[in-house]
């Protein structure tokens, strides 16, 4: 556990606290807008399959 | 329309960006074990790196579906030579610039080796496991790298022999683009299960097994030797694991790898090639994840292949903050959660030897 500890003391007492923030801020970010692209191209291609079988 | 280029040509692409793949491991690992020598990057570099490397790529693979026209394998080996010269130099300013910027490049690296070896595969899984086998050799032998004098300008000069490599790649991604619809043999996601639900469980098998790779125990690894083997057997589980699901399909594939690396990785905690023969037996999934999302995204590869970097940085992200230090709580959650990518593999992926278009 001394690396859990460790990673505990320098998160909560040392200069790494904003970058730790900005990053999981940054992949919260990423990961919400790629979820989102996917269910747009998702979508689209159901659209284009639908379009195909009506053809 | 059918491709008419024979599949061993095709398979040319697959090679060539298993060295560009080497090389951006090479540097990436390289400066990230010289920036771990230093205390306070003990754990935030390699974290960082992580997050940085692997998340964006969702994004910068959604340009590259859209934009094929844009060389983002170049630009990302521009990049990483800019934050190489960095290091070597230091002319950029504040502490994570350098490191921001190598991450960037190694995202772009990344994607667009998906690109072209997906779209070039016709549908196989061999193309793309080849080109993620080059990462393993280029991780292992940049931390080598970074014990001796090398200097970061000579890593620089190394990147860029990627470049030559990566343009002809794109002819024969070119070759491949003729088609409609390049990835529309991948379809081995099970019919009647939605895309987001294909998406979502193969996301979560990706993360599951990326916290497992890091909790495997590997006692018998102390010497240089013995880590080198293990990197180059991860690199031939990850090559053997797409020829394999070509040759005997995805499903059977994904069963045999997670159920014969169980015995092996657990009675191998102290006997070296036991171990590794689990080992690479556990590498193999990584191609079938990356098949079955694009089956369901077959228009955007570059995408699909950012939910499983996504997934890998979610699943290693713990780590860094907790691990569990016996061999048995290891083994234990090692065995639950192959039980549940079994589970999650019966739920999404087709049986083998039928097409869906056929049922």
């Amino acid at each position: 556990m001394n690396s859990f500890k460790f990673i505990i003391d320098s998160f909560f007492f040392s200069h790494v606290r904003t970058p730790f923030f900005i990053i999981c801020a940054v992949v919260v970010l990423i990961t919400v807008t790629v979820s989102v692209m996917a269910a747009k191209e998702i979508k689209a291609q159901k659209a284009r399959e639908t379009e195909r079988k009506d053809v | 329309m059918q491709s008419s280029r024979p599949f061993t040509r095709n398979m040319g692409a697959a090679w060539l960006y298993f060295y560009v793949h080497y090389v951006t491991e090479v540097i990436c690992f390289f400066a990230l074990t010289k920036l771990t020598g230093d205390s306070p990057w003990l754990w935030t570099a390699p974290f960082a790196y992580d997050a940085l490397a692997f998340v964006p790529q969702g994004i910068i693979g959604r340009i590259s579906d859209k934009f094929p026209k844009i060389q983002m394998t170049v630009i990302g080996v521009v990049l990483m030579c800019v934050a190489g010269l960095d290091f070597q130099f230091g002319v950029l300013p504040g502490r994570f610039t350098a490191l921001v910027i190598l991450c960037l490049g190694n995202a772009c690296t990344h994607i667009n080796g998906a690109e072209v070896t997906l779209r070039c595969s016709q549908g196989r899984l061999a193309h793309s496991a080849i080109f993620v086998a080059g990462g393993s050799f280029g991780v292992i032998t940049g931390k080598l790298l970074a014990g001796t004098f090398v200097p970061y300008w000579a890593v620089v000069l190394f990147t860029l022999t990627a470049i030559p490599f990566a343009l002809l790649a794109e002819y024969y991604r070119k070759d491949a683009d003729k088609l409609e619809n390049p990835c529309e043999k991948f379809d081995y996601n099970k019919p009647g299960v939605p895309a987001g639900i294909v998406i979502l469980v193969a996301t979560l098998i990706v993360i599951v097994r990326g916290y497992m790779g890091y909790g495997i125990p590997t006692s018998w690894n102390k010497t240089t030797l013995q880590t080198v083997m293990l990197f180059v057997t991860m690199g031939l589980g990850k090559g053997l694991g797409g020829v394999i699901a070509d040759a005997i399909g995805v499903k059977k594939t994904a069963y045999l790898s997670m159920i014969c690396a169980l015995p092996f990785l657990f009675c191998g905690d102290n006997r070296m090639f036991v171990s590794l023969i689990g080992v690479m037996f556990f590498s193999m999934t990584m191609s079938i994840t990356l098949a079955l999302i694009v089956s369901v995204l077959q228009k955007s590869p570059g995408l699909a292949f950012g939910f499983t970097t996504i997934g890998l940085f979610l699943g290693t992200a713990p780590i860094f903050f907790f691990k569990f230090t016996t061999a048995l709580a290891n083994c234990i959650v090692i065995a639950i959660l192959t039980a549940l990518c079994l589970i999650g593999v019966s739920v999404i992926a087709r049986k083998d030897g039928v097409r869906n278009e056929q049922l």
